[in-house]
């Protein structure tokens, strides 16, 4: 045996060896290189006590965090939350954090990583580094101890309103030591030193064949790459059940006896499911849209495109696919009316709000970038608006705010880039042209103007009623980076009167209550409706907001409103009963009041 | 199974490649057969019984076919054509008997791929009632249907001898790596195969790299080019200017040639690494001259089928001019039958059938020139200066073999043939639809990336690079296979893309 191939045996037996570190730690595989790696250090602060849509303390924070979201009663669970999100170096920052009451109530402050979660839904545990924590002067942690999202660093402070409390402390990323290889046990030295063993050998074995001769070394290579990425794949977890970037469940494994029926689609299963689980596939699927999004000017996904010059996000097909003969739009027509009369019945003015589609309101954008023609979105809208003026002609309110909305664009964005939501300024618009609407029949609901609002700005996207900020939805069409190319900052709007309304959560149902209004709506609709909530339950007493879709019913049920919804209807008793849709929703009117 | 579908990469194809190589020899054919019934039972479990039956019927056919031939007898039989018309004939029992088998074979093709078509037409000429059959074509049945007629035509004509192990018969005729898209393999190619091949390190890694560069072709070239084809061609016709019309057509064009030749690639590179030699399919069909030229290199497998089977047998070129032209007319009608059961293909046959015979016809009025005028020197000075016309008009020729084969494949693609007539007419200039989108709807960089390198590669330019002998020729195959390698990860990853498939509410 010569040197050069010894010396290679032990170079390639070490390199194995460095690569498996990793798994003799706590965090494995995944939690190690993220840790290594990590950016970010969390304090999370959570607010119990009485709840309201108004911020429960406020903070003075330094270093300034890059993230800093609230959040209440996401998931229905009456929390408030405030997330900090810290920048995380190799050495120590120090950490001051000032917090003012202003409700009473109990904080707990949890000192943590970060959440990492795998692509599917592997929960990673990512450690950092906390040291000296002090409340208002009191050491709770003096030495340096690693802190992950699961296992946090936790404190509970009872607070009266006006309690100022200050925090101090120090972090970092976490630096590995010995004492993290707690994974080190006695028969995982044995399987290290049999793994050593097999693959000393095998390598003695490769090479003596590529020195034989009269084999092209360079055919060697290929083959001896090629056949291992052949049977990686099959390697995977094949027990995982979602994939998260993706949201769905992934395909199950067909039952063996599937094979045998007579119609059987057994293979066609069973590729999806192997389709779904191979290992290697999210890093594939990274490297391919990753090539895909650097070459292209636009790019486009099975569900929605993105212009990267102007960072604009669309949903296709573009145009509504609202194709309709004559009797569908009487069909339409007819359940709309036969919602009015019910909700006549019972003293209900009945609205309808339809929400335009972000893509005829940013129409010339497409046009211009995406090559396509103004006579499609024409020859769409002429269609759609039959159906409206159907439904006017039987004096059932119909507000679109098309060309209100088309106008405001000129001024401020009125819809999110990356999401198919309006911003606050366009969901302003919306709620404007309905209350003018409403207003002829119930003049005393006053109309709030964003003068009655703090403004603030973010990059980040506040498009569902929880108000949490997020870097946007359509990320998960194209598989790309979360944060957007070019960040565009938004304006957001909250009513100066917040901690006035008082909410109650339930998964699909919330309650706003103002002390300060008169009357009552129901508001049923889909996730644009939600928007709507940052400025209706300032006009009015009470609101009961029904969200119709995302809800565990079959799609085709989710919009029969009377079968579904009649007795809460009658019991809430509303004044106003607004319908809020998006065009697109327009075929699911033929479901408004099917009893099947 | 697809061979550029996941659970053929890295599932099916490492387990049978293992298998393979680990079984003894004597184990392998029976290996590979079971390997291509599963392969095969995959996708339509329920047709492995047609195609169980076809290599039982051939089976017994050629043994039949074999026994009569080696006993040289015939037998006369008269045909009443009508009371005043007899025909005496005679025949071959050996004749018979391949006739009988053949018949068999097609049978089973014609209920599954013609019968609907036929009832189709028959109803609309005599305005019938009669009901289609509720069918589904099993996969390749055109494919092994013609391999079954080969092997039995050529015992028939004893250039093999009757394969005695119906198991060696049914791993020729079901091979996973040609069964479902070819190329056909004429048993008269493979019988040595079959019973002696050997597996060898270099065979395996020409197998793996002619693999990986048809999976690049189908996967990163076709499908990339065959999508923005898809969008073009589905549009409806008055919504398609000249130059998307011809977009469509020009992708639709390489699509379909990367598309069948990557599969080719694929197929014989698996033949290769589990030591099969199949013949070439495909041999730079675009850089042809004439549509004769182009036959000759675009599917080859077939058009040599063609030959062997049905152009020569009709008498060829031997019976004279006219009988020449009706027999290539019948072998392209029957090329265009056999891409499937619509009129288009019909009608894509004949397209090519009528140059063809073009052709044939100038050529034969070129040689007839030039024999009866040899003898003369002006004559001949004629003769030199037509052929330098020829080669000046090289450039000509490329285009006028491009143009046909493009209308062809309009013709091909087109889902009617009205559709079809109003595309060429769009492309030509003569209608005008109103657009509706324009070329950046159709196609990016991506596309553009993809339809540059598809042109380029569909010349000869690269392997003759990579034939120049030198030092560095060692460092040119270690940096192919390096590419090779980085070609493999990109058409994994766009695979892999394909299953990517996100569930976000919205539109709500």
């Amino acid at each position: 045996m010569n040197k050069k191939r010894i010396l290679g045996i032990v170079l390639l037996t070490l390199l194995i060896n460095l690569l498996c570190v990793p798994l003799w730690t706590e965090c494995g595989y995944g939690g190690f290189v993220r840790t290594l790696f990590s950016k970010e250090a969390r304090l999370d602060l959570l607010y119990f006590g009485k709840i309201t849509s108004a911020e429960p303390f406020q903070y003075k924070v330094s270093p300034k965090p890059f993230l800093a979201s609230w959040s209440y009663g996401a998931g229905g669970d009456n929390v408030h939350r405030a997330n900090l999100r810290l920048g995380v170096k190799g050495q120590w920052q120090r950490l001051s954090l000032q917090l003012k009451a202003q409700r009473d109530g109990t904080i707990d402050m949890l000192f943590r990583g970060p959440e990492v979660q795998g692509e599917y839904g592997t929960l990673y545990s990512v450690l950092i580094d906390w040291r000296n924590i002090k409340i208002n002067g009191k050491t709770i942690l003096p030495k340096c101890k690693a802190f992950s999202f699961k296992n946090p660093f936790k404190k509970q402070l009872s607070v009266k309103k006006g309690d100022v409390i200050q925090i101090e402390g120090e972090f970092r990323r976490h630096h590995f030591s010995i004492r993290d290889f707690t994974g080190l046990r006695s028969g995982m030295v044995w399987y290290l030193i049999t793994g050593n063993l097999l693959f000393f050998s095998l390598i003695y074995r490769l090479l003596s064949y590529i020195q034989g001769g009269g084999i092209r070394k360079s055919d060697v290579v290929l083959l001896a790459i090629f056949f291992p990425l052949l049977f990686i794949p099959m390697i995977g977890n094949f027990n995982r059940l979602k994939s998260v970037r993706e949201n769905r469940v992934l395909a199950g494994k067909p039952e063996l006896k599937e094979l045998f029926k007579e119609k059987s689609d057994y293979g066609r299963r069973y590729e999806k499911y192997f389709d779904d689980h191979f290992a290697g596939r999210a890093s594939l699927i990274k490297l391919h849209d990753a090539t895909q999004n650097k070459l292209n000017k636009i790019i486009r996904a099975k569900k929605a495109l993105y212009i990267k010059e102007s960072g604009w996000m669309f949903l296709t097909p573009l145009v509504s696919n609202c194709n309709w003969k004559s009797g569908m739009i009487r069909s339409a027509v007819h359940h709309l009316a036969q919602l009015n009369q019910f909700c006549s019945q019972n003293n209900i003015k009945f609205y309808v709000l339809e929400v335009p589609k972000k893509e005829s309101v940013y129409k010339e954008i497409i046009i211009d970038k995406y090559g396509f023609d103004n006579q499609i979105f024409i020859k769409t809208s002429q269609r759609q608006e039959t159906i409206r003026n159907e439904t006017r002609k039987r004096n059932i309110p119909w507000i679109y705010p098309y060309k209100e909305l088309c106008d405001a664009a000129k001024k401020d964005l009125v819809f999110f880039k990356w999401s198919w939501h309006w911003t606050d300024w366009g969901a302003f618009v919306g709620y404007r042209e309905l209350m003018l609407e409403v207003r002829k029949s119930f003049q005393d609901i006053p109309i709030i103007s964003l003068d009655d609002c703090r403004k603030s700005r973010s990059w980040l996207i506040r498009d569902t009623w929880d108000r949490a900020y997020r870097p946007g939805y359509f990320y998960a069409f194209f598989n790309i980076s979360n944060a957007p190319h070019n960040r565009t900052f938004y304006n957001y709007y909250d009513h100066k009167d917040c901690d006035k309304v008082m909410l109650k959560v339930e998964r699909y149902i919330k309650d706003f209550t103002y002390p300060e209004g008169k009357h009552k709506i129901m508001l049923m609709g889909t996730s644009q409706s939600d928007n709507l909530l940052q400025f209706l339950p300032f006009s009015v007493a009470q609101i009961k907001q029904i969200r119709l879709n995302k809800r565990p019913i079959e799609e085709k049920e989710q919009f029969k409103i009377l079968k579904l919804y009649r007795k809460a209807i009658l019991d809430f008793k509303p004044d106003i009963l607004v319908l809020c849709i998006t065009t697109d929703n327009l075929p699911q009117l033929l479901d408004l009041c099917s009893t099947k | 199974m697809l061979f550029s579908s996941t659970v053929f990469l890295f599932l099916f194809l490492p387990i049978v490649c293992a298998l393979h190589l680990l079984v003894r020899k004597e184990l392998k054919d029976y290996t590979l057969l079971l390997a291509s019934i599963f392969f095969y039972a995959w996708g339509e479990p329920r047709y492995v019984a047609v195609m169980l039956l076809t290599i039982i019927i051939n089976y017994v056919g050629a043994l039949w076919v074999a026994n009569l031939n080696s006993k040289k007898k015939t037998f006369g039989f008269t045909l009443f054509l009508s009371e005043r018309t007899k025909l005496n004939c005679s025949c071959s029992a050996a004749k018979l008997a391949l006739l009988l088998t053949v018949l068999g074979d097609l049978s089973f093709l014609f209920y599954f791929k013609y019968f609907n078509f036929f009832v189709e037409n028959i109803n609309a000429l005599f305005d019938g009632h009669i009901d289609f059959i509720k069918v589904i074509m099993p996969i390749g049945i055109s494919f092994y249907t013609f391999q079954a007629i080969s092997y039995v035509v050529d015992v028939y004509r004893e250039e093999v001898e009757p394969q005695k192990n119906i198991y060696k018969l049914a791993l020729y005729i079901t091979l996973f790596p040609q069964l479902v898209a070819g190329p056909i393999v004429k048993y008269h190619d493979v019988a040595d195969q079959i019973e002696h091949r050997t597996v060898d390190f270099e065979k395996v890694a020409y197998g793996v790299k002619r693999f990986i560069v048809g999976l690049a072709k189908k996967v990163l070239l076709a499908n990339t080019l065959g999508a923005v084809a898809d969008k073009v061609f589905t549009q409806p016709i008055d919504q398609l200017d000249c130059v998307t019309t011809w977009l469509g057509a020009i992708c639709y064009t390489f699509q379909i040639y990367y598309d069948f030749s990557g599969y080719s690639d694929m197929a014989i590179g698996l033949g290769s690494i589990l030591g099969f030699k199949f013949l070439e399919n495909f041999n730079y069909p675009y850089i042809s001259r004439s549509i004769t030229e182009f036959w000759r290199r675009w599917h080859i497998s077939l058009s040599t089928w063609f030959r062997e089977y049905i152009y020569i047998p009709l008498g060829g070129n031997r019976k004279g001019n006219l009988r020449c032209y009706a027999n290539l007319f019948i072998v392209f009608l029957i090329t265009g039958f056999w891409h499937g059961a619509t009129w288009s293909f019909v009608v894509w046959g004949l397209w090519n059938a009528v140059f063809i015979i073009i052709e044939k016809a100038g050529r034969n009025m070129t040689q007839n020139i030039g024999t009866k005028s040899s003898p003369d020197e002006a004559a001949s000075n004629l003769l030199q200066r037509y052929d330098k016309a020829i080669h000046l008009l090289a450039p000509l020729r490329h285009l006028y073999a491009l143009l046909v084969v493009i209308i062809g494949w309009v013709i091909f693609r087109a889902d009617t043939l009205s559709y079809a007539w109003h595309y060429l007419l769009t492309m030509f200039g003569v209608e005008r639809g109103e657009t509706m989108c324009h070329l950046i709807y159709y196609v990016d960089r991506i596309e553009i990336i993809a339809l540059t390198v598809g042109i380029v590669c569909s010349a000869p330019l690269c392997s003759k690079m990579l034939e120049v002998e030198g030092r560095s020729r060692q460092l040119r195959i270690a940096a192919v296979n390096l590419w090779l390698l980085a070609l493999f990860i990109l058409s994994a990853a766009s695979i892999a893309a394909s299953t990517y498939n996100p569930f976000i509410y919205f539109r709500f």
